[in-house]
């Protein structure tokens, strides 16, 4: 199971738009709408594996060889966005909407603020 | 063309800085034509402080309406063709006018100018304040209103400040200046000293910071979005 990686990281959605931001490395990130209720269901304590079968069983498009899924994880953990927790998580296969698109999963990274996050951190120390 | 330079300083209770700061203007290898203080409702008027210089104006709002409105309100008495801004707790290096000005007078194509911003503990704040700040220190591109020294023009076109945001204002309008296409330059060299002191702006709203970066964040985001045609 994993957890976002408060307080280092925020996350907030609004207006159907996500975004993570990483205090350490003043980056933030937004998913793709396909990566979005991925990622939701995984923070809602699934396990990745059976994210992943759900994902499939209702038509999302996982990549050329089905390693999106496991791509965007390796991504959102040396990012340092998520981290994974010692408790169990939830037991079966998340519902997962119907995907909005066909495209892969992805999560942008963004470095454009990156000085300002420096000189004005948003977390509290 | 001939540059007249305006210095807008939004002022909010900042008594302890406020002459550092005027100084640090006044000590420019250029001189600046007015500088204009605006101050925002503060608990302890400074109409009543004494100004070694004629130049100075000031203007006191009956009440706080924050640091967008502030400096809205010092662009609209500014009579220079060219504005600059600084905090009332911060300092200006000696020489960022001249080596602004230098750029604008060689490229008239660029009209907004930024520089290097150095964080400092303010010499008052304990240790142990500075130690949980973690200040950063080091050099980095300021695209804050202090280091900035912008065509007047220019910064019309790009529009005043939102004043719907308390902080990050600064952020929302250089976007808004980006998409009217005001061409800008950075320089290498340190323009600003950023006092942080506890009682900034930036450290005592900070989750209302972190609503107001998500807000642009995510504006940038569906910006993006909408370029590349993306749902």
């Amino acid at each position: 199971m994993y957890i976002l990686n408060e307080p280092t990281v925020m996350m907030a959605k609004i207006d159907d738009v996500a975004i993570f931001i990483q205090n350490e490395t003043f980056c933030y990130y937004s998913p793709n709408s396909t990566a979005m209720p991925l990622i939701e269901a995984l923070l809602a304590g699934y396990d990745a594996e059976e994210v992943r079968k759900a994902a499939l069983a209702v038509g999302y498009f996982l990549g050329e060889n089905n390693c999106a899924f496991e791509q965007l994880l390796e991504q959102m953990t040396a990012e340092k966005l998520i981290v994974a927790a010692e408790t169990k998580g939830k037991e079966g296969m998340p519902v997962l909407p119907p995907p909005a698109d066909k495209e892969e999963p992805v999560l942008f990274r963004y470095e454009d603020l990156q000085d300002m996050l420096a000189l004005d951190p948003i977390y509290e120390v | 063309m001939d540059f007249e330079i305006s210095v807008i300083i939004p002022f909010y209770n900042a008594h302890k800085y406020i002459f550092a700061a005027v100084e640090s203007i006044l000590s420019q290898s250029v001189p600046v034509n007015e500088i204009i203080i605006i101050d925002d409702a503060s608990e302890c008027g400074l109409t009543s402080v004494k100004f070694a210089k004629d130049k100075i104006k000031i203007i006191r709002f009956s009440e706080n309406k924050g640091v967008a409105a502030a400096r809205n309100e010092g662009i609209r008495q500014a009579k220079g063709n060219i504005l600059a801004f600084l905090d009332a707790d911060d300092l200006w290096c000696a020489q960022k006018l001249s080596n602004q000005l230098e750029i604008l007078h060689e490229d008239p194509r660029i009209e907004a100018v930024y520089g290097y911003v150095k964080q400092f503990a303010s010499p008052e704040l304990p240790l142990e304040a500075v130690r949980k700040y973690c200040i950063d220190t080091e050099a980095r591109t300021g695209y804050l209103a202090g280091s900035l020294l912008v065509k007047k023009e220019a910064f019309l076109r790009a529009g005043f400040f939102n004043e719907d945001f308390r902080t990050g204002e600064f952020i929302e309008w250089r976007a808004r200046a980006i998409r009217k296409g005001i061409t800008e330059a950075v320089i290498e060299d340190v323009v600003l000293l950023r006092r942080i002191h506890g009682e900034n702006l930036t450290i005592r709203e900070r989750k209302r910071m972190a609503e107001d970066f998500m807000k642009m964040a995510i504006m940038k985001i569906k910006e993006r979005k909408t370029e590349s045609g993306q749902s």
